[in-house]
């Protein structure tokens, strides 16, 4: 029978771990390689590296650490933040990521879900989904939890599935890095 | 020494680091190498036609008794022929490669790997150990003797139960990806490396 999955995941900034409690206060928090390797050593299932760098002249630096994951880590991994566009993906996988998460990007345009299933795969595309209540339902955020989008998260999630997403990364953002541990009402 | 066949798809460093050995795609140093890795992921079709330059000295190499590991679609490759694409395989061993049916697809996640015969990839390896997979077809062989390990795919109130891996005299093939299988599938390169 299929294992349920525990997953770790790892906020990076110019290839530096970094921690931040409810989406601010970010710190260095090391390296991520070190970081991933401890995890593995502790049973961890999967890895997921967001990248929070966000700006594009600086994916190389991400790419050279897709790289040196893909070498060192013997763990599926999964990585995104601000991905745009299917080559940037393309160039991910090829790094030696199993499977790459897009956000805003997907919000913003929908169809991109579909065009890069079938790219890389269903298999190989999750669908990050930062979401915080807002009195009457679960809304979602983009942009790094800066832009509320006014979209029901729920509905949101059902949408990707249709249009092709493996699988579904889920952050509350009242919640995340508090270790209050799991948002139960919104999953 | 290894050979670890690269077929321009996925990235093979972690494969390499736990094996040692070279990344190849040349024929003459698959030739010279005393064991091959075939891993693979993509379409059955498409990777046979990449592969279809190398297919002789591969076979030459299981021929001569050259220990040979087919990883996931690299296993599959050993069969006849595959549901999800024209052509033909390497028809190493009997048997074709079918598409899961009524389960949610693709398998993919850690599960389960029962040894249905000794086999010296599982040694020191506890049976009902979790691996990773991701593929959406399986194979099917002719002779059920070849099957080394079993897993129990259940979804949507369905179970398929099928081949997780395949051994005969010099060759082995797996299902899942013991390179992300973190210390069981070290532990199976491991045991491949010192056969």
């Amino acid at each position: 029978m299929l294992a349920k999955r525990i997953i770790a995941a790892l906020d990076i900034k110019e290839g530096r771990v970094v921690k931040g409690i409810k989406f601010q206060n970010i710190r260095d928090a090391g390296d991520p390689i070190e970081l991933a390797k401890r995890y593995e050593e502790e049973g961890i299932d999967e890895i997921v590296f967001l990248d929070i760098t966000a700006s594009y002249e600086k994916r190389q630096i991400l790419l050279d650490l897709v790289k040196r994951i893909a070498e060192e880590i013997y763990v599926p991994f999964t990585v995104g933040g601000g991905i745009k566009s299917i080559e940037e993906i393309r160039e991910i996988i090829k790094s030696g990521a199993d499977k790459v998460f897009l956000n805003t990007a997907a919000v913003d345009n929908p169809v991109l879900v579909s065009e890069v299933a079938k790219v890389v795969g269903s298999a190989n595309l999750v669908i990050a989904i930062d979401a915080k209540w807002n009195g009457k339902f679960w809304e979602v955020y983009t942009h790094g939890g800066r832009k509320a989008r006014g979209i029901n998260a729920v509905e949101w999630a059902k949408e990707v599935e249709c249009l092709g997403a493996g699988e579904i990364l889920l952050t509350s953002m009242g919640t995340d890095g508090t270790q209050e541990g799991f948002d139960i009402p919104l999953t | 020494m290894i050979a670890i066949v690269d077929l321009g798809i996925g990235n093979l460093a972690n494969v390499r680091k736990a094996l040692g050995g070279i990344i190849t795609s040349d024929s003459y140093e698959i030739e010279r190498a005393d064991k091959i890795v075939l891993p693979g992921v993509g379409n059955f079709g498409a990777v046979m036609k990449r592969l279809e330059p190398l297919k002789e000295t591969i076979l030459d190499a299981i021929n001569e008794g050259k220990p040979f590991l087919g990883i996931c679609l690299g296993m599959q490759l050993l069969f006849e022929w595959s549901e999800e694409s024209e052509g033909k395989g390497l028809e190493v061993f009997k048997g074709n490669v079918v598409k899961f049916r009524g389960v949610r697809v693709p398998h993919i996640g850690w599960n389960q790997v029962f040894p249905a015969k000794e086999c010296p990839l599982f040694e020191g390896i506890k049976s009902g150990s979790y691996f990773y997979f991701v593929h959406s077809y399986y194979v099917n062989p002719q002779d059920k003797e070849v099957i080394a390990a079993i897993t129990d795919y259940e979804s949507k109130g369905k179970e398929v139960v099928f081949p997780s891996a395949v051994y005969k005299d010099n060759i082995f093939g797996v299902q899942f990806h013991p390179e992300k299988s973190s210390k069981n599938g070290l532990k199976l390169l491991e045991n491949f490396r010192r056969l």
